[in-house]
Order: structure tokens, then C-alpha cells, then sequence
């Protein structure tokens, strides 16, 4: 049950990030290599507000996230607008986020250095006790603030009318073309939203996990293993399958091995692919012909 | 003496609550060209996507030559004599003209691995053979000095000519067409009528698809009727053209005025 | 016409003629050593362009495979005594069955989850050589894996390496080529552009698709098998989703519907790594830079490029030549 417990902050940036790669597939069919990189720049970033800049913990977190969510439209406009543009085949466009990952990661190394980065944690990492287990308040943080944030989106995509747009164009883009909307636009907007969640992430984990200019690779590809696992074009199947996997992990880490921790994860990943490769947490997906 | 060549009985296909097809039951007869025309909606592609394997439907059966056909699995039409092709046209679009049409043979041309990487004679003569009969195919639609051209560059009526080329390369005894005369200018309409009545005496079956009435009435010596999923008519094209089912079904306006209604 | 027939012939003769002369041209050890690299990886590009590049079927595992084919060749060589031929062969069919084994979930599966799955793959394999210490001795590695050794002649100096790759490579390109341009190579083709209709042809697609991952592991399979010998050493460091990555670009950036586009790609990118070197990291910035430059501008790879160009130079040449006759012009 503790270990329940102590993949709960995990799977709750699990579910960040898994949320974002299905926002963007949904919205523009793109998978993001780079996603796991946002998270690192959001964490680095938010160390330089909070360091340099002596930012509160939420102004750090807002202002990482804007800064970001720039970065992700700039990426948007640059890269992916143009290969869409040039009808690239989908493998092209995995390589250029590749190619944004690789980017971004050796500039973060040559600005911030190899070495990693402490991050204090805005709360104390003290435990807390509820009954026989235990809790810190830094785990209890990440866990409110990714839900927060959940809510803030999907308030976001049901209420406001460019939430609606997105909303269009990831069920029907051609109709949604046709209905006027500006599908550049709600890319970018994907992108960006998507960037600022992963930085979001990012600030949320850096007190845990170390600050360095590597740590994307690994979060990055974590999340995404919750997406598929979830269910990849449905929101709230990666949420699903981003604590899914966090408690899993837990779990598994703590019972069988940490060594072979992550070959669970992937074996678990083999065998959803392999049973229900729409993903554990959606209905199952018929293809049209 | 007029032989069946396909019988089909009782096909029913739902999608989700929507029946698509409803006890559908069709006759070909060998050597004819055999028309399928309803309303936009009908169930025509989709009973069409039930013979070639493409979507399994939930009760009937269909024999080609006595032989029943199993349902899902696209891949043992072509073995079996049946070839089609499709309403937005499927062809591979970074090959050249040619290459298309000899993959339309891919069954009836042998694959000597061994002879292939020693670059042997059995697969030198193998290729050069399928090379002649896909090139004869191209020249029979009159594409022929198009074989090198990438299909992408080609326009749309010979796009089509090409499709139907590799549907033909296959030589298969019955040919599927889903509306091949779609997006097509007056002459190429024609042209094609022609080819379709070529095709037919060289003892091949075509059953088509079509919106364009005049083409319908012009070639076909027998016309099935859906509509929502069910047969309303069939018969001669004198038969369908005054048959009142038929007439309502389009809205009231007879078969000889509708022109061709596009997709 | 007979100019560009004695173009061709050329063309394949300096082919040939120049890399069987080239350890007497380039003296320096170290730019053989780069060479010989480049060689392994050519092949390794080879097969991820049939499997990739011709079927479309993207793999981002491939460094899975390559590590299976080290750790089975070296282990049987450094335990076993096995000899280098008879290790290569046996890390061959290690690949070929792992191949059709990943074949067979992976089939159904196409864009995101194809992806996901390969690089599943390639860190299981990593995973398990770096855990099962018994066997695969863990982090530390495979050490002093023997030299290959063929008939009393010891394979050891960079040059002798050099005709030992150069010969896979030479017979790897050859067999690729063949298949490439032959129904087998039209098949792979069609699956990629369009599988739905491809069955409607009548093709086996499963069967095809089985058959493509099959050869791109064989193919990093015997890569590996000539890497365990070449370095000496092996741990599962030298194979991470980083590599697998790396061989990927080399297939997109040289061109991944060519066959001479694998060793355009290894070629180019294990020659920039190195002379880039210096500028550490910059030189990976510059890398990704490239990456992202290629797939938008150039998403043919340098191959197409090149076919682009000769093209379009065709086309200029015919247009003038029929303007000249009278003849029509290009539609």
C-alpha cells in the first residue's frame, strides 16, 4: 500500500507528461520527441527564476511555463509548420523532433553545465504520517498542482473557444478546415500548451529527482509508454495511464527488482501492444476502411 | 448458355446501428458487364469491400465460380480471380506507372528468392516477362508511354486508366470497379466505355459501380438496384429505368435525364 | 545512350576499384579505424533502409538487435573458442529469430506504436545485458573478444579489418540491391504506400513485413558480430536508444529508399561525429541542427537529392534536345 502511495507523485508527472503527447497526436498527429526535453527546460528555467530572479515557487512555475509554452510555439512555427506544410511523411517528422530533442538538450548542457542542479523544494520534505503510512509534503504538492493543472485544461478545452477549435480539429481536421478554423493556430496553441505542461512537470519533479540537462530522455519516454499504455488520442486515458504506470513502477521496484524495474515497464508496454494496443484505458478503436 | 460466375446470397453488414446491407442477394453472370447503382449512401462500396475481404459481413455467402469466398482476408481475392478497384483511387504514389501494374500481377509472377540475389535466369526471365505483360496492360489503356512516369505526376483521368490497368495486369475473371468514370471528362468517359466493352470480349466479367446513368444504361446488361442497404430492382436497363421504386428512390427524376451526380 | 552506359560502367568500376585500393591511399590509422566504423554501421543502415525506408515500417530498436549480435558472437568466441565464422553465423540466426519473434506483435502495429514497440525492444535487450550478470557479466562487459582468424590468416591491423568489412559490406549492399530491385523490393514498396491496396493485390502483407524486420536483424546482427571482433570490447553502453537513434538519422539523412543512401548516411554522420569532435558540444547541436534541416529540406536524404538533381538534369537535357527536334515539350 506505501508504494501505492509512493507512485502517486510519479504517476502524477507521468500523467503530465503522458497528457501531453496526446494532446498533440490528437490535435496535429505529431509525436514529440521533445517532450521530455520541455520538462528539463521547465526545471532548469524554473531554477533560474527561482535563483537568480528570487521568484516565488508559483511565479517560477507560471513563468517557466510561459517561457516554455513560447519555446513550444517557436518549435510549432519552425519545424512542424513547414514539414506539414511539405506533406512529410510521419517518420520525418518523429526525426525533427528527434533533431529538437538533440538540440535542446546539448544547448541546456552547454549553458547550465553537466553537473546537476539542486532545486530546493518550496515545501518541506519532511514525512507526514496517515496512519501506517507515510507521505511528504512535496509528494502531496506535485500531486495537487498536476491535478490543478488537469482541471485548469480541461476547462480550458471544454469551455473557451479555442479549447472547441482544438477540440475540432483533432476529431475531424478537414471538417474543421472547412468550418473556418485556423488550424495553424490550434497547433501552435497544442504545442504550446503541451510545452508548458511538460515544464510544469519539470518544476514540480526537480526537488525529487536531480536537475540535469539528461533528464528529459528518460521522463520523456516514460510518459510516453503511459500515453500508449492509456491510450494515445484520449486525454484522460493518459492521465489514466500515467498513474497507472507511476504505481506500477512503485509496485514493481519495490517488490521484484530495481534493477529490472525498467524492463518491467517495458514488458508491461510489449504486452499492451501486444493485447490491446489501443491502450488499457479506452474503448477499443475500429479502423475505418 | 449464360453461366454464373458470382453468387451472392443474404449478405447482411451493419455498422454500429446503421444497416448497410440488408439480406443482399446478386447474381453475376460470366461475360456481362453487371451494374450496381442506389442513391449516394446505398451500401454499393460497402458490399463491394464485403466480396474483396475488406470488412467481414455478419450472414451470407458468396461463391465466385462454385468456389466459396472467404470473408477477411483481402489478400486470397487476387488468387481467386477477383480484382477491383477503388472509389478514391489506391494507387502506390512514389511509383512509376509501371510499378504499379506489375504489383497487380504480384500473384500470378513467381518470387525465386535464391535466383533473385544471384541475379539468375529464372528471375531475369520471371521479370522480364511480368515487364512485357504490364506494359501490354498499359498500351491496352493507352498509357503506355507513361510506364516510367510516377503516378503522382499523372492526371487524374490517367490515374485512373492506371488503376484500371493494374487491376487488369492481374488477368483476373472478374473485375470490381468502383466508379471509374468519377471525376472524368466527357472523352475519357467514352474512352473508358470502350475499354470496359473490350475487357468484355476478351471473356472478362465487370461488375461496376456508377453515379453516371448514361454510361449505367450504355454498357450494362444487367443493373442491380440498392438502395439503404436493400435490393430494390433488377434487370435489363429498359427493366430499371422504369421500375417506380427506382424512380423514387433517385427523387423522382427517371434514369435517362439524371446526369451523372458526381461523388 | 552510350555515353550514359559507359557513364554507369564507370561509375561501378571506381566503385569498386577505389575502396579495394583505399588502406594503400590512406596510411593513417586512425582514419581507417573511422572507416572501418562507418563500414560496420553501413550495414546496419542497410537493413533499417529495407525495413524502414522500403516497407515504412520504422524501427528504433535496431541497436537491440546490433547488441544481440556482439554478445552472442563474442560470448560464443570468448567461451567457446568458437571460431569467428561459425560465431557470426550463429549470431545471425540469434537476430533472425529474435527478428521473427518481434515480427509478430509488431505486424499489427504501424506509426506511434511501431515506434514505441522497437524501442521497447532495443531497451529490454540493453536491460537484460546489463542485469543478468551470470551470462553477459553485467556492466563490466564482454572483454578481450578474440580477432577473427580465417584459415591460419589473423585478422589484427586496421587494414586487414578494412577487407573484412569491406567484404560484408560489398556482399550486404549486393544481396540489398538485388532485393531491392527486384518484385521483392516492389512489394516492400507498395506495403509502405499503401497496405490496404497492396492486399487487394494479393500480397502477403504480414508475411512481407515479418520478412523485413527479419532481414534488417540480420543485418545488425552481423554488423555486430563484426563489432564485438573489431573493438575488443562490448558493454551494454556501446548500445542505447541513443544508437539506435543515430542509426536511424543515418538512414533518413543518406536516404532511406536507396540502398546507396545507407552508406551515404553512415558515411557522412560517422564522419561528421568525428571531425566535429572538437567542438564537443557544439557538435551535437550542430548534429540536431542538421537533422531537423534534412528532414524538412531534404526528406529524400542526400540519395534523393542526388536522383533530384540528376533528374532535373535529365529534364533540362531532354527539354533542349526536343526543342531542338520540335518535339513537345514536358507536360
Amino acid at each position: 500500500m506505501q508504494y501505492l502511495l509512493n507512485g502517486l507523485p510519479i504517476g502524477a508527472i507521468y500523467a503530465l507528461v503522458a497528457l501531453s503527447y496526446s494532446l498533440i497526436y490528437t490535435a496535429s498527429g505529431v509525436l514529440n520527441w521533445s517532450q521530455g526535453d520541455m520538462v528539463m527546460l521547465g526545471a532548469y528555467l524554473g531554477f533560474a527564476f527561482f535563483h537568480f530572479l528570487h521568484f516565488g515557487f508559483t511565479l517560477a512555475l507560471l513563468g517557466a511555463m510561459l517561457l516554455v509554452g513560447a519555446i513550444g510555439i517557436l518549435v510549432q512555427l519552425c519545424i512542424l509548420r513547414p514539414l506539414r506544410k511539405r506533406q512529410a511523411p510521419p517518420i520525418n517528422v518523429v526525426i525533427a523532433t528527434l533533431g529538437v530533442a538533440i538540440v535542446t538538450r546539448n544547448l541546456a548542457l552547454a549553458i547550465w553545465g553537466p553537473e546537476a542542479q539542486i532545486f530546493p523544494s518550496p515545501v518541506s520534505s519532511a514525512p507526514l504520517a496517515i496512519g501506517a503510512l507515510s507521505v511528504t509534503r512535496q509528494d502531496l504538492l506535485i500531486v495537487a498542482v498536476a491535478i490543478l493543472l488537469m482541471i485548469v485544461l480541461h476547462y480550458l478545452l471544454r469551455k473557451t473557444r479555442k479549447g472547441k477549435a482544438l477540440r475540432a480539429v483533432a476529431q475531424d481536421r478537414y471538417a474543421a478546415v472547412l468550418m473556418g478554423v485556423d488550424t495553424e493556430k490550434s497547433d501552435a496553441l497544442a504545442f504550446a500548451a503541451s510545452a508548458a505542461l511538460g515544464a510544469a512537470a519539470g518544476i514540480l519533479v526537480a526537488p525529487v529527482f536531480f536537475v540535469t540537462f539528461n533528464m528529459g530522455a528518460g521522463i520523456g519516454l516514460k510518459g510516453f509508454v503511459a500515453a500508449v499504455i492509456g491510450g494515445l488520442g484520449n486525454i484522460p486515458a493518459a492521465i489514466a495511464g500515467g498513474f497507472f504506470l507511476g504505481i506500477v513502477e512503485s509496485v514493481a521496484g519495490g517488490q521484484i527488482s530495481s534493477g529490472y524495474r525498467d524492463a518491467i515497464t517495458f514488458a508491461l508496454l510489449i504486452l499492451v501492444l501486444w493485447l490491446r494496443p489501443s491502450g488499457l484505458f479506452l474503448r477499443k478503436v475500429r479502423q475505418r476502411v | 448458355m449464360q453461366t454464373h460466375i458470382m453468387a451472392i446470397s443474404g449478405i447482411c453488414k451493419s455498422f454500429g446501428g446503421l444497416q448497410a446491407l440488408d439480406d443482399v442477394c446478386l447474381d453475376v453472370m460470366a461475360n456481362t458487364v453487371h451494374g450496381i447503382i442506389g442513391p449516394n449512401g446505398a451500401g454499393k462500396t460497402t458490399l463491394f469491400n464485403v466480396i474483396t475481404g475488406l470488412v467481414p459481413p455478419e450472414k451470407g455467402k458468396i461463391t465466385v465460380r462454385g468456389v466459396p469466398l472467404p470473408f477477411a482476408r483481402p489478400a486470397q481475392l487476387a488468387p481467386l480471380g477477383v480484382a477491383r478497384t477503388f472509389q478514391n483511387i489506391r494507387l502506390f504514389k512514389s511509383l512509376s506507372a509501371l510499378d504499379n501494374v506489375l504489383i497487380g500481377q504480384h500473384v500470378h509472377t513467381p518470387t525465386p528468392i535464391l535466383s533473385i540475389i544471384v541475379n539468375g535466369g529464372a528471375a531475369r526471365r520471371g521479370e522480364k516477362a511480368a515487364v512485357e505483360e504490364s506494359l501490354a496492360a498499359l498500351r491496352f489503356v493507352g498509357l503506355e508511354d507513361k510506364a516510367g512516369e510516377l503516378v503522382r505526376n499523372l492526371a487524374y483521368g490517367q490515374q485512373r486508366l492506371v488503376e484500371f490497368a493494374r487491376a487488369l495486369a492481374a488477368k483476373p475473371a472478374i473485375l470490381l470497379l468502383d466508379e471509374p468514370a468519377a471525376g472524368m471528362n466527357p472523352t475519357e468517359k467514352s474512352h473508358l466505355v470502350q475499354l470496359i466493352r473490350a475487357v468484355q470480349e476478351r471473356r472478362q466479367t465487370v461488375v461496376l459501380i456508377e453515379h453516371d446513368m448514361k454510361l449505367v444504361m450504355n454498357l450494362c446488361s444487367t443493373i442491380t438496384v440498392l438502395d439503404h442497404g436493400k435490393k430494390i430492382a433488377e434487370g435489363t436497363p429498359d427493366h430499371v429505368r422504369h421500375h417506380p421504386e427506382v424512380i423514387s428512390a433517385y427523387l423522382g427524376r427517371s434514369g435517362s435525364h439524371a446526369g451523372s451526380t458526381g461523388n | 545512350m552510350a555515353i550514359e552506359n559507359t557513364g554507369k560502367k564507370l561509375v561501378l568500376l571506381l566503385a569498386v576499384a577505389v575502396p579495394l585500393l583505399l588502406p594503400l591511399l590512406v596510411s593513417n590509422n586512425y582514419y581507417l579505424h573511422v572507416i572501418n566504423l562507418a563500414g560496420i554501421y553501413t550495414l546496419i543502415a542497410i537493413g533499417l533502409n529495407l525495413l524502414s525506408g522500403y516497407t515504412g515500417q520504422v524501427s528504433m530498436g535496431q541497436a537491440g538487435f546490433f547488441a544481440l549480435g556482439t554478445y552472442v558472437a563474442g560470448l560464443l568466441a570468448i567461451n567457446l573458442g568458437i571460431p569467428f565464422w561459425a560465431a557470426s553465423l550463429a549470431a545471425i540466426a540469434a537476430c533472425a529469430l529474435c527478428g521473427a519473434a518481434i515480427a509478430i506483435p509488431a505486424m499489427r502495429l504501424s506509426g506511434p506504436y511501431l515506434v514505441l514497440a522497437t524501442v521497447g525492444f532495443g531497451e529490454i535487450i540493453r536491460l537484460i545485458l546489463l542485469n543478468w550478470t551470470p551470462v553477459t557479466r553485467g556492466a563490466a562487459g564482454l572483454t578481450a573478444i578474440p580477432l577473427p582468424k580465417f584459415f591460419g590468416w589473423q585478422c589484427s591491423s586496421e587494414a586487414q579489418f578494412y577487407y573484412l568489412i569491406f567484404s560484408f559490406v560489398l556482399l550486404g549492399t549486393y544481396v540489398a540491391y538485388r532485393l531491392a530491385h527486384s518484385k521483392v523490393g516492389r512489394t516492400f514498396a507498395a506495403i509502405r504506400e499503401d497496405e490496404l491496396a497492396a492486399e487487394a493485390m494479393g500480397v502477403r502483407v504480414n508475411r512481407y513485413k515479418s520478412a523485413a524486420f527479419v532481414l534488417s536483424a540480420i543485418y545488425a546482427g552481423m554488423a555486430g558480430a563484426l563489432y564485438g571482433a573489431f573493438s575488443g570490447v562490448a558493454s551494454p553502453d556501446n548500445f542505447t536508444f541513443d544508437d539506435s537513434v543515430a542509426f536511424l538519422c543515418m538512414s533518413v539523412i543518406g536516404g532511406s529508399r536507396t540502398i546507396v543512401g545507407a552508406l551515404i548516411g553512415s558515411f557522412m554522420l560517422t564522419g561528421m561525429s568525428e571531425a566535429l569532435r572538437a567542438l564537443q558540444t557544439y557538435r551535437l547541436i550542430l548534429y540536431g541542427g542538421i537533422l531537423i534541416f534534412t528532414v524538412i529540406y531534404m526528406p529524400q536524404g542526400l540519395a534523393g537529392l542526388a536522383a533530384t538533381v540528376r533528374a532535373r538534369l535529365r529534364r533540362t537535357a531532354g527539354r533542349s534536345a526536343a526543342a531542338s527536334t520540335g518535339g513537345e515539350g514536358k507536360a
